[in-house]
């Protein structure tokens, strides 16, 4: 089994009386793209700014790479859906900002200003290359403002990645854009997926785990390897939300064909566990992907 | 017709050289209508009385002899002083325009360093941080409501009628208005999630303050700097008139007492035109160095 990035252990989160996290647990292994969906208000942002460190939950813990996680550090990376990149940077030096910022100190850049205009050379080559990987490279020399959402989304993208965080956290990172450049960034993100199984391949360790929070079904079946649940209607909702769908998802292989049956079935399914107010069942019931995943090694053992 | 109905380069610079030619045409015309009723007026000079003013204000007079003048363009020079003994002593003869110039873009130089600098460091923090926000906001939010001018008596007692006054006036005037809009660039610019995305890609506290606050409404502070000028220079001029003994306040008081107006107007145009050229160079670093600001 790979290695355990980011585990959330009975998370709760309330303002005054009122319950947004109830009892919220979910373990992420390295190189999972995950899907976060659920309805408008259950609580996916404050569990998102619980797991980025910026409001710590009132009880449980938040675990990265095993350490209690409680405020934004460079273990985990955030791309926001409306970029917020620094107006007054290039894309390149957008994408450079994270290793100048993680790598060097202010001191450092003053006194030892030589070594750092070298630094800063091998920074920016490194940025180009990360510009590449977006199909951004044509543009690295231009300012956000004269760049259109969603390249300034890729660049957001690329400035995060290149940290390598052990966790990146996308938040509704396409909610801003059109249809069809949606598209083409869901398909980068398929791309990073793809990258992770090669890598998996030749027993490395998979570069990108992200979670990605969306209200999009069809976007999240599409992107994530595994499809989670947030929701307040469940049996035990009068306390706050909590996880309540947690399965495998029908993930896509760039330029594969889609398994339009499948996806369907699991959308229903998804809809009707996590959207649907009139659900009473347990929290429980729609939480399979562990043991999904356990089979999965089973058979995998068996078939050795 | 239209509101706001763009227009090109041209007709601006056209309307505005009409403007200015306006401006000089009603001078004249007044200048003429006074000088009709009394030739010798000195309150409104005509275009000659002006040239004698402004070569008064710009020559030094190289002669001892005061009875018979001997002017000169000169910044300044060094007259010997003799009383009748062997040493020779010196005097520095600076011309007005010189002396005035330097005393009062020095003084100016000094206070709106020492506002900027604080304002800087004062706005950014309370913006940051709201505990000292809320420290800090009462007393500046009193503060910009009193006109400097009105406590002058209380800078006596305090820093004396020395250079010191000149910047603590341009201080109590500016720093509390630069120091808002200071705080409110940052908390109006800044936004959480730029300050939460700067900790998730290794920022420290300093960086954060620096590589984002400071670089993001650097513009803003610059904006700011161009909104002050023109009140450093009322309280600046003010205080000159009243206590300074050089000083661009100081010769339009004397001079204005004289009635000797031709130095007045010279010193009017001195201050309006570097006032301007100012303002441009702060635009044209704004420009320069912010080009993703925009106009």
């Amino acid at each position: 089994m790979t290695r355990t990035v980011l585990e959330i252990k009975n998370v709760k989160h309330n303002f005054g009386s009122n319950y947004v996290l109830n009892d919220v647990n979910l373990k992420i292994s390295e190189g999972q793209i995950i899907s976060l969906v659920g309805p408008s208000g259950c609580g996916k942002s404050t569990l998102l700014k619980a797991i980025l460190g910026t409001h710590p939950p009132n009880s449980g813990q938040i675990l990265v790479d095993n350490e209690i996680h409680n405020s934004p550090t460079r273990n985990v990376g955030i791309v926001y859906q409306h970029y917020h990149l620094p107006p007054f940077l290039t894309a390149r030096e957008n994408v450079a900002l994270g290793l100048k910022l993680d790598e060097t100190s202010t001191p450092y850049r003053i006194f030892k200003f030589f070594e750092w205009r070298k630094l800063k050379k091998q920074h920016l080559e490194k940025a180009t290359a990360f510009l590449e990987k977006v199909n951004l490279s044509k543009y690295a020399d231009l300012y956000p403002h004269e760049l259109s959402g969603g390249m300034r989304q890729r660049v957001a993208i690329a400035q995060a990645i290149i940290m390598r965080p052990s966790v990146l956290l996308l938040d509704e990172p396409f909610g801003a854009l059109d249809e069809q450049t949606r598209e083409n960034l869901q398909e980068m993100l398929l791309s990073f997926y793809q990258e992770n199984i090669e890598a998996e391949k030749e027993g490395d360790v998979p570069p990108y785990t992200i979670l990605i929070v969306t209200h999009e079904l069809t976007e999240a079946l599409i992107v994530g390897s595994r499809v989670v649940g947030l929701s307040q209607f469940h049996s035990d909702g009068i306390n706050g939300a909590s996880i309540v769908f947690d399965e495998q998802a029908p993930i896509f292989e760039p330029g594969f064909d889609r398994n339009l049956i499948e996806f369907n079935k699991q959308k229903d399914r998804l809809r009707h566990s996590v959207f649907d107010p009139n659900v009473n069942q347990h929290r429980d019931k729609f939480i399979s992907y562990w043991k999904d995943y356990q089979h999965e090694q089973e058979q995998k053992e068996i078939l050795k | 017709m239209r509101i706001r109905k763009p227009i090109n380069k041209k007709t601006r610079f056209v309307l505005g050289f009409i403007s200015i030619l306006s401006c000089i045409g009603f001078y004249s015309v007044v200048s003429w209508r006074q000088h009709v009723k009394n030739p010798l007026d000195t309150t409104v000079p005509n275009f000659s009385q002006l040239i004698e003013g402004i070569s008064e204000a710009c020559t030094v007079n190289i002669s001892s002899d005061y009875d018979h003048p001997d002017r000169k363009f000169l910044w300044g020079y060094k007259q010997e002083i003799n009383f009748g003994t062997n040493k020779s002593e010196y005097k520095l003869v600076e011309s007005w325009l010189y002396a005035d110039f330097k005393a009062t873009y020095g003084r100016f130089i000094k206070g709106v360093s020492l506002s900027i600098f604080l304002s800087i460091i004062v706005g950014m923090l309370a913006g940051s941080f709201p505990k000292l926000d809320a420290f800090i906001r009462p007393v500046t939010a009193f503060q910009s409501f009193v006109p400097p001018t009105a406590a002058l008596a209380i800078f006596f007692i305090l820093v004396g009628t020395g250079e010191n006054l000149y910047m603590a006036i341009i201080l109590f005037g500016v720093f509390p208005s630069l120091t808002q809009s200071i705080f409110y660039a940052v908390t109006k610019d800044i936004e959480d999630y730029e300050i939460d995305k700067f900790y998730t890609l290794g920022a420290s506290h300093f960086e954060v303050m620096y590589e984002l606050v400071f670089l993001k409404i650097f513009p803003r502070i610059l904006g700011s700097i161009r909104l002050a000028i023109g009140p450093v220079m009322v309280y600046l001029i003010a205080t000159e008139w009243l206590v300074a003994d050089v000083g661009f306040g100081y010769t339009l008081k004397i001079q204005s007492r004289k009635l000797n107006m031709a130095p007045v107007y010279f010193y009017l145009i001195l201050l309006g035109t570097s006032g301007y050229l100012l303002d441009w160079s702060i635009l044209t670093i704004r420009r320069k160095f912010c080009s993703w600001f925009g106009e």
